[in-house]
């Protein structure tokens, strides 16, 4: 583990003092859930353990990889949070050997800059980094890439009353672009390997079955249906520079059960093209409110 | 070892008191949307977390907006129930609530939400 994944580990540590928590992302009478593969526009100290997906790559032939990663966020303000993460990574494919290790270890700040409670809107900004060379050298990459991220999310709460039941609607979204620390390494035989740079666009579209429930109609529905919310993410990457490669992505539909201390997310992994995957994979992620569960320690700010 | 570690931090995380969390509205009569019939003496809310009784609050306005005179108050026998009482029982038109709930642990949530009288 690198010298600034142990300062932020200790740091969180430190963090073991009681002081009210704050909230997941909430604006106005919208709750945005964690969703799986775009960071929600708020900040709160919350763990992602674990979150797996299996797929298969667009090699040919065809690898399978299984991912079992983890999250977790801390504030430091009621606005200001950091994250790290990481991920194990298993990558078989026929007739090679199998590949198995951590990825680069993943280290986030963000800062929630506006909410405006009326609109059900909230922004954030933040930069990510993955830490080359802190995961495995047959795996991950010897280079850092930033991440200077933008993070938005709009409930469809101020919908007139005659579109009310579009109301439990949302939209969450990030757009980042990927910076690698170097141009490009020499591999071996004298060759020179280029780092790519590019535009990360990722969203999701979800209808609050729990915001139905509690501000627009109450149909009776089952207690576990009212704490569903369907959802359709897209996770897109555009090489901008230093790759012969095109645009590659994926569609994730799925739904999200949420609790009181936790919730839990599925997904399928649908390619959008055939440079992205081969057919329909999975995921799945188990994701705890820290602010609810701990709500004295370790899920209230640093500094209030 | 690893593994019945993990398992047990999941497994403590999970079942964790549910005492501390955001209140979050779990029923409501007249439920949202409902269109009960008149008269309407009282609107009950049901929370999933205990209420903090001083910061825990409802308000009524008719459909163009204006305030209904309404005393709104937590349960004192039942934390997790506010109850907003018109000063007259409601007898027709559409009316909304709007409330905002401080649990104990001191989390913040706030919702609204309309109903229709039938006279």
């Amino acid at each position: 583990m690198n010298r600034p994944l142990k300062g932020l580990f200790a740091l969180a540590c430190a963090s073991l003092a009681a002081t009210p928590a704050f909230a997941h992302a909430i604006a106005g009478n919208r709750v945005f859930p964690a969703t799986i593969n775009t960071d929600d526009p708020g900040v709160a100290d919350e763990l992602s353990l674990p979150t797996i997906d299996t797929f298969k790559t667009s090699d040919d032939p065809a690898a399978r990889e299984s991912d079992y990663g983890f999250e977790f966020d801390k504030t430091i303000t009621e606005d200001l949070a950091i994250s790290v993460d990481g991920t194990w990574v298993n990558v078989s494919q026929p007739g090679s050997e199998t590949l198995r290790g951590f990825d680069n270890f993943g280290l986030g700040l963000k800062y929630h800059f506006l909410t405006n409670a009326p609109h059900e809107l909230m922004m954030s900004v933040g930069l990510n980094a993955e830490i080359g060379g802190s995961g495995a050298a047959r795996i991950a990459d010897s280079y850092t890439t930033f991440t200077p991220t933008f993070y938005f999310g709009k409930g469809m709460g101020d919908l007139p009353d005659s579109l009310s039941l579009l109301r439990p609607f949302a939209v969450t979204g990030n757009v980042g672009y990927a910076i690698p620390s170097s141009n490009n390494n020499i591999d071996g035989s004298g060759n020179p390997n280029y780092h790519p740079r590019a535009m990360e666009y990722s969203g999701a579209l979800e209808y609050s079955l729990p915001y139905l429930q509690a501000n627009v109609h109450d149909y009776g529905l089952p207690n576990f249906v009212n704490h569903l919310t369907p959802i359709v993410e897209f996770a897109i990457e555009k090489p901008t520079a230093n790759s012969d490669g095109g645009t590659t992505g994926n569609f994730y539909p799925g739904v999200i059960w949420s609790g009181d201390t936790f919730q839990v997310g599925a997904e399928a992994i649908i390619p959008m093209n055939r440079s992205s995957g081969t057919g329909v994979g999975a995921i799945v992620q188990l994701h705890f409110f820290l602010d609810d569960i701990l709500p004295t320690t370790l899920g209230k700010p640093i500094f209030q | 070892m690893k593994k019945y570690l993990i398992l047990t931090l999941l497994a403590g995380l999970t079942a964790a008191s549910p005492a501390f969390a955001h209140a979050q509205l779990q029923k409501a009569d007249p439920a949202a949307g409902s269109m009960p019939s008149a008269p309407v003496a009282h609107v009950d809310l049901y929370y999933s977390e205990e209420l903090e009784p001083h910061f825990s609050k409802a308000v009524l306005a008719d459909e163009n907006g204006k305030p209904v005179e309404a005393v709104s108050e937590v349960d004192p026998k039942d934390a997790k129930h506010l109850v907003l009482t018109p000063r007259t029982p409601l007898e027709s038109g559409t009316f909304r609530v709007e409330w905002h709930a401080v649990s104990v642990d001191t989390h913040k949530t706030q919702g609204s939400f309309q109903f229709m009288v039938m006279p």
